[in-house]
């Protein structure tokens, strides 16, 4: 017979209750309280670029793509924005919140890039300025909404994507546990996954002229950026004999800043080729666009060994087209990966088993919590059909049947899952520019809020809408401006001291020169550019051409003045 | 003048724009280019910011007492006719004073001959306090030019937080502390005490005249019979037995030292004989007289938290030192050696003379040496700041939470032992504190 005391009766589960009350409700005061901080920390010029920001993205996105493009831009921002700084938390429950949040932001970029694809086949060469003009309004809101937190370095989005794909092990394994007890789900279930490994390996392995040429870059790019990861977490010193160390320190740091090079200058033919490529591959031949389709097309790898001299051509197809070059760059990918992941695990075990397990088990517990509701959704809405309908056509038809076969609710957790595979790509991207670009360490909101509306500047002016992109353009200096003013003045004044009447000053004064800037710009484009009619082409390029060297002067002399 | 690196994304925005500008044949992309270049040259002709100012600061008292608040103003005057539109000036604060509010930069502009204050308030631990120079960074409107000086504030450069005698505002002891104590006998005095049946030679105005009008029987009255006594003040300087201040500010050693010259003022004042004693060996004999002031103060000037594995060294002049002169073999003869956890130094204390412990009570060890000193027959008093005032449970650490909770443990123990125990809350005076000290002693 066992004694049953009245406290143990009547408490437990009311204890269990109040806990849950207990730990949310100081999951709402945390959350309130770091918000709080946060925007108190934030200065007049802080809230100046964020409105500024803002107002830009909302007016000049509304010109661009009209009212529900500006919107699903600011959304993206917001949820990107959000998904960094949650999931980056160190309170569990803001990191799982967070996975959750990533599926929204899976969501949305998913509908800006694919409105970004749709314009670009719709409109030939000019939709890719206007596909590039909305990616730069999400990455101008971004910037805007990582305001409060003011750095955006890659370490905090390799973490971000390292907590989402832990996220999708926990989405992966529900699935798993629903399939699982059913043999013929199981069966389909082996069949896709097996068909879906090898159709990613052959896309992996994949040497298609199409896209051998960047991605081969990316690849390349990839690998080295890894292999200094690896390299930097390698007490490598400290097994060389202590007179050598200085040496071994100073060599290791010279590869590591050719290394840095390498790996931005692979990305940038990466990422420009890649664009000559879509070019080529989605832009109808037509009159407008025939001239630059010449050019693009060179970058298909079989095209590129009629242009290039002789024993250069075999090279270079010899090393971008190379299926075992790019195994064992995979190879060296997923390794350093492995190697990388494991020191991570060994860095959190020190901290101690319940810290790592925590860690763990937040995203898990937040990708499985956040895909019950949010696969009902997805299962009343029939986003598989959507999903299937929308599949590429290299898709395997195993793992089509299989989506097919399962249980509607098991459908919208895998579509989950791909949607939290989307927010990983999404900040990838985020990591890959500010790979290319170098953010500044205490402005990196800014500068990217700046880039993004200089982004749409340019693409508003493509696109044929110079006034935009002028006032754009000076929009966006005046962001950097300000936003870079309020970062000195916390570094050099720290704390909070009152820095209101300077900045209202300095703010006022961006304003007055950047619209100074922007109406000799366009009284300069409206009233001399019409004026000038060149005879001839040649006379037109000598023209353009000595312009660009006056422009580059004028660069140097204030680079160097500056 | 610094030219500052701002505008380099700009400049290679407007060198790539123009780039694929002219290879795609795009003019729009040259008028953005060209707008980065505007705005980039407007920023650089941008005037320099003029060096024409003046600052001076004003301090709220220059001689505070440890913990006292201290309002610090800067007026910042523009004195040339230009704009300054981006001054950034920061005060050099040595490092022991805690800017408890505002702060201690200030950014600003200011107009052709406009003038700003800025204030911020600090607390000081005891000493005296220099401000460094103050530096200042000036840029102009666009935030392309920029310098940084280092500027000597005019007004108060200095200031003194101390717990000297002398300086101590004897005319706020209004109250009776240690001295002319209160006893428990009748006699010459101020407070009605009893009355007793009439004695010849009994003075006249000390007769019951109403008392004889009612029945005819002469009484006398007697007042409470006040004594001057001897009081030693034990301040507990070991290094060990003192904390931090929670987030800044004069520490508990601070404190206790200048509870201790507050107390010692008042018992000179009452007429007291007086002595100081500390831990570490530092002995001032119980006196009254200009030499036994003086004495005090050089202590409480002196006294700094020991590490107790220094208090082993002997500090006492040897026999034959034959080159002091006699003051200072008197001095040297006079100092307890306190070698043995305070022991000798309960052998110095005189007979029947009262001893008041100054100490935050952080440790168990200074309760027993109260017990002590109790325990030889000397009425034993402590006075102890509380280094948790004002602090919200949610403000302190743990280890802050269980440290409140041992003291309050050591004060209550104390208290239980017929100890009267001035627990000294920071936010009241010091001489509420030692008022009730008085209270609880003398019942």
């Amino acid at each position: 017979m066992s004694i049953e005391y009245p406290s143990q009766q009547s408490n437990d589960p009311e204890s269990t209750v109040d806990r849950l009350r207990t730990g949310f409700g100081s999951l709402v005061s945390s959350m309130i309280t770091t918000l709080r901080v946060r925007f108190y920390s934030l200065r007049f010029g802080d809230w100046f670029s964020i409105l500024l920001t803002l107002g830009v993205v909302a007016i000049a996105g509304t010109a661009f793509v009209g009212s529900t493009g500006a919107l699903l831009a600011v959304a993206s921002g917001l949820t990107l924005a959000l998904t960094l700084v949650m999931t980056n938390s160190s309170n569990p429950l803001l990191s799982s919140l967070g996975v959750a949040i990533s599926m929204f932001a899976g969501v949305l970029a998913a509908a800006v890039g694919g409105f970004a694809v749709y314009i670009l086949l719709q409109t030939g060469f000019s939709g890719l300025f206007a596909g590039l003009g909305i990616v730069s309004l999400v990455l101008a809101s971004t910037g805007a909404f990582l305001a409060p937190i003011r750095s955006i370095t890659r370490l905090a989005i390799a973490r971000s994507t390292l907590v989402l794909a832990v996220g999708m092990v926990g989405v992966a394994g529900l699935v798993g546990v629903l399939v699982a007890p059913r043999a013929e789900l199981r069966g389909l279930a082996t069949e896709a996954g097996f068909a879906t490994g090898q159709t990613v390996v052959s896309t992996l392995l994949s040497v298609d002229p199409v896209h051998a040429l960047s991605t081969f870059f990316f690849l390349l790019a990839a690998a080295l950026f890894l292999i200094g990861r690896v390299v930097v977490r390698l007490p490598v010193e400290r097994l060389l004999p202590a007179d050598r160390r200085s040496t071994a320190v100073a060599a290791i740091e010279w590869v590591q800043q050719w290394r840095v090079t390498l790996v931005r200058g692979s990305l940038v033919v990466a990422i420009v080729t890649g664009i000559g490529l879509l070019l080529d591959a989605t832009v109808p031949p037509d009159e407008e666009s025939g001239w630059l389709l010449e050019y693009t097309q060179l970058l298909r790898t079989e095209q590129l060994s009629t242009v290039v001299p002789a024993p250069v051509d075999e090279i270079l197809l010899g090393v971008v087209a190379s299926q075992s070059i790019r195994s064992v760059l995979y190879v060296v990918i997923f390794g350093a990966i492995g190697v990388l992941l494991v020191a991570r695990l060994l860095v959190a075990l020190r901290r101690g088993l319940a810290w790592t397990i925590v860690k763990l088990a937040a995203p898990l517990a937040g990708g499985i919590i956040a895909s019950i509701p949010l696969g009902m959704l997805a299962s009343r809405f029939a986003a598989i059909e959507l999903l299937i309908e929308a599949a590429p056509a290299g898709t395997p038809p195993d793992l089509i049947e299989f989506l097919q076969t399962v249980p509607s609710f098991v459908a919208g957790a895998v579509v989950v899952g791909i949607l939290l595979g989307l927010a990983v790509l999404a900040l990838l991207a985020l990591g890959l520019l500010a790979t290319v670009i170098v953010l500044p360490a205490n402005t990196g909101s800014t500068a990217l809020a700046s880039i993004g509306l200089f982004g749409v500047a340019v693409a508003a002016v493509v696109v044929g809408l110079p006034l935009v992109g002028v006032g754009v353009a000076a929009a966006a200096l005046c962001v950097w401006d300000v936003g870079e003013f309020g970062a000195t003045l916390r570094t050099e004044l720290p704390g909070r001291p009152p820095t209101l009447r300077a900045e209202t000053v300095h703010a006022s004064g961006s304003l007055l020169y950047c619209s100074a800037g922007a109406i000799g710009a366009w009284l300069l484009y409206r009233l001399a550019v019409p004026q000038i009619q060149p005879p001839a082409a040649e006379i037109a390029a000598v023209g353009l051409l000595g312009s660009l060297g006056v422009a580059a002067l004028l660069g140097i002399f204030l680079a160097g003045s500056n | 003048m610094k030219s500052l690196s701002r505008w380099q994304g700009a400049l290679v925005g407007s060198l790539v724009l123009t780039l694929l500008g002219v290879l795609i044949g795009a003019d729009g992309l040259l008028v953005v280019a060209l707008v980065a270049l505007l705005v980039v040259g407007l920023a650089r002709v941008s005037s320099t910011p003029s060096d024409a100012y003046r600052i001076e600061r004003s301090l709220s008292n220059s001689r505070p007492n440890p913990g006292e608040p201290v309002t610090v103003t800067l007026r910042i005057e523009n004195e040339s006719r230009r704009m300054l539109p981006d001054l950034r000036i920061t005060e050099d604060l040595p490092e022991s004073l805690t800017v408890i509010s505002g702060s201690s930069s200030v950014g600003t502009a200011l107009p052709p001959g406009g003038e700003t204050t800025h204030s911020y308030e600090l607390i000081a631990p005891r000493g005296e306090f220099v401000f460094g120079d103050l530096t200042v960074r000036r840029r102009n409107l666009a935030s392309t030019l920029g310098s940084a000086d280092f500027v000597t504030a005019e007004g108060t450069t200095q200031f003194t937080c101390e717990t000297l005698i002398d300086s101590l505002p004897l005319r706020q002891q209004t109250i009776q502390f240690i001295g002319e104590t209160p006893t428990n006998q009748g006699g010459p005095g101020v407070e009605f005490f009893s009355t007793r049946e009439y004695r010849p030679g009994d003075p006249l105005n000390r007769i019951d005249w109403n008392q004889y009008a009612r029945s005819g029987t002469l009484s006398t009255v007697e007042y409470r019979l006040e004594r001057a006594v001897t009081v030693v003040f034990i301040i507990d300087d070991r290094a060990a037995g003192h904390v931090d201040a929670i987030g800044g500010g004069p520490n508990s050693f601070d404190l206790t030292l200048y509870a201790a010259a507050r107390g010692i003022v008042t018992s000179l004042d009452d007429g007291n004989e007086t002595g100081v004693a500390t831990l570490s060996g530092e002995w001032v004999a119980p006196g009254v007289g200009d030499r036994t002031r003086s004495r005090l103060s050089d202590v409480l000037d002196t006294a700094e938290p020991v590490d107790e594995s220094l208090i082993d060294e002997p500090r006492g002049g040897s026999d034959d030192d034959t080159t002091e002169d006699a003051t200072e073999d008197a001095a040297k003869a006079d100092r307890a050696v306190a070698t043995d956890g305070g022991m000798e130094l309960l052998h110095r204390l005189p007979k029947n003379g009262q001893v008041v412990i100054c100490s935050p009570l952080v440790d168990d060890a200074i309760v027993e040496y109260a017990e002590q000193c109790s325990s030889h027959g000397h009425a034993v008093s402590v006075l102890s700041p509380d280094m948790t005032t004002g602090r919200g449970i949610k403000e302190l650490s743990m280890g802050n939470r269980v440290g409140r909770l041992c003291r309050r443990q050591r004060i209550s123990y104390l208290r239980g032992r017929n100890t009267a125990v001035a627990d000294w809350n920071l936010r009241e005076p010091l001489l509420a504190e030692l008022q009730r000290l008085q209270r609880r002693w003398t019942t």
